[in-house]
């Protein structure tokens, strides 16, 4: 089943500092994301990856005009209250800096809680902490008494609390070593085991091919999706592109 | 050592210059409610400190310590006033600016910026010029000068905080624009209202000081602190040293207490592990 859906999906942003041209930056962007598994959306620096993972939120910049289709659990999303009954409940993304994604003045614990609060979450916060493998101390401390391997999880112990039916990896293992991005593929991995759709946005290719985690990649190019094909066919695959992005990946 | 205990160590901060504040606001409420009303004598003018007079007299034979704490008492009553004015000016029109953004936002800012570039005391002394000797002149001069510093803080610090990674987290868990604003907006803008506040204080005790030393601030009948210094110039050149080292005296302990519990105030509103040593 597909839990996100785009086809022929556009952005185009209004840019001020250009003297009010429109910038044309995801570029008919067909993407499926289906339930019980992990897909990866891959593809040079730029290309629109990120883009890709707010506007699967609802959180593309202001000036933004979409065109094309998003589907999410089937349903076409159109309005921000839509998006906000989604987030959370329907859709979760775990940040590209984790480290910045909680306050600084209040400690890990009482933010989770607000968070499972608000999404009147069943999972309790040593329950959230204990799904990502983090001591229940942990609770305790402040955003920056974090490692940064901590911070992550930390960030996907937030993404968890509403249990997202989507949850959605904007580079998660870009800042992390091989030992602890191995932690965090399996973690994910486990999540889509669950049941849930994950996409996970990364360029960390070497780590993502090691874990042989992910049933589908994406690979996306100057704001266009190139390919979506199983991981074996993407490499076959004959073209100079795709053979740079995954040039020594294939371990 | 636990790293809690550590940064619990690090923010401890004493309140010292707090119970300063406290003492010298006490002094200008209750000396001149204790004295009563003063009248004039000159049998007893310009008297050194003695026991009868502590910090002895003026050359209208006024007590220098009952006219001392009621100039203080002045002198802190328009600058709170003018703090608490110029400061919510800077929120509304802050707040306004960085929600609006667009043309409106730079109109703001470039009204801020020109308004930053004309001396403050010379704009102040035009405006308390217009009304001499009006308590609401003084007050206005003070507060139409000040508000663009704490403005364009808010706009700032609005900005920031609603495009930070933290709101981001707070929206993807479902939060409302409601939400976002009471419980990360307001914190954390108020915490550097805190700071602008307790900045202007003191800042302002010293404006209105240097309009009333200049003859354009109160007048004698309602001395603040800068009256007294104004009226100390000429008693000064009597050998009455008295009459300009009290309230001078009043003025800098003043300053110095609200300037020590800003930077106390400051270190305990910064988030942990934000000092570098």
């Amino acid at each position: 089943m597909s839990a996100a859906r785009l086809c022929g999906y556009s952005v185009d942003i209004d840019s001020r500092s250009r003297g009010g041209t429109v910038v044309r930056t995801l570029n008919s962007v067909d993407l499926d994301v289906a339930s019980g598994r992990v897909t990866a959306l891959v593809g040079e620096s730029g290309c629109g990856k990120s883009l890709v993972a707010l506007a699967l939120c609802g959180l593309l910049p202001p000036g933004s005009h979409t065109t094309g289709t998003l589907e999410i659990a089937g349903h076409a999303v159109q309005t921000e209250a839509d998006w906000r009954r989604l987030r959370g409940h329907g859709i979760g993304l775990i940040p590209q800096s984790p480290a910045t994604s909680f306050t600084p003045v209040r400690t890990l614990g009482s933010q989770l809680a607000e968070i499972a609060r608000t999404l009147e979450s069943a999972h309790s916060v040593p329950e959230l902490l204990d799904r990502v493998a983090l001591p229940s101390s942990a609770a305790q401390l402040f955003p920056h008494e974090l490692s940064g391997g901590m911070a992550q999880r930390a960030a996907i112990a937030a993404a968890l609390a509403g249990s997202p039916d989507l949850v959605i990896a904007d580079e998660p293992t870009s800042a992390l070593d091989p030992a602890l991005a191995e932690q965090v593929w399996a973690l994910l991995s486990g999540i889509a085991a669950d049941g849930r759709a994950v996409l996970v946005v990364t360029h960390d290719l070497t780590s993502m091919m090691r874990s042989g985690t992910c049933g589908s990649i994406a690979v996306m190019k100057a704001g266009a999706t190139v390919l979506q094909a199983t991981p074996a066919e993407v490499l076959a695959h004959e073209d100079d592109y795709i053979g740079a992005l995954f040039d020594g990946a294939t371990v | 050592m636990t790293a809690r205990e550590l940064d619990a160590r690090r923010r401890y901060i004493p309140d010292a210059p707090w119970f300063l504040v406290l003492a010298i606001t006490l002094i200008a409420l209750l000396i001149p409610m204790i004295a009563g009303r003063q009248t004039a004598d000159f049998s007893a003018a310009l008297l050194p400190p003695s026991t009868s007079h502590l910090l002895g007299t003026d050359h209208s034979g006024y007590d220098m310590l009952v006219r001392t704490a009621e100039g203080l008492r002045i002198s802190l009553q328009i600058a709170a006033l003018c703090a608490v004015i110029a400061c919510a000016l800077g929120v509304v029109i802050g707040v306004a600016s960085a929600a609006a953004g667009g043309w409106f936002d730079a109109v703001v800012m470039r009204t801020v910026d020109t308004v930053n570039a004309l001396p403050h005391l010379v704009l102040g002394i035009v405006i308390a010029a217009l009304w001499r000797g009006e308590p609401l002149a003084v007050v206005a001069s003070i507060s139409l000068t000040h508000w663009p510093s704490v403005a364009r803080i808010v706009r700032a610090e609005v900005l920031a905080t609603a495009n930070s990674g933290w709101v981001r987290t707070s929206r993807l868990a479902g939060a409302s624009r409601w939400f976002v604003a009471h419980r990360h907006l307001a914190p954390s803008v108020g915490a550097q209202i805190l700071v602008a506040m307790a900045m202007l204080i003191p800042h302002a005790i010293w404006h209105e000081s240097t309009l009333s030393f200049l003859g354009v601030g109160l007048s004698p009948d309602r001395a603040s602190l800068g009256t007294l210094l104004g009226q100390a110039r000429g008693d000064v050149m009597l050998g009455a040293w008295w009459t300009l080292a009290v309230p001078a005296t009043a003025l800098v302990v003043t300053a110095l207490a609200f300037t020590l519990g800003l930077s106390m105030l400051r270190r305990r509103l910064t988030p942990p592990g934000g000092s570098v040593w």
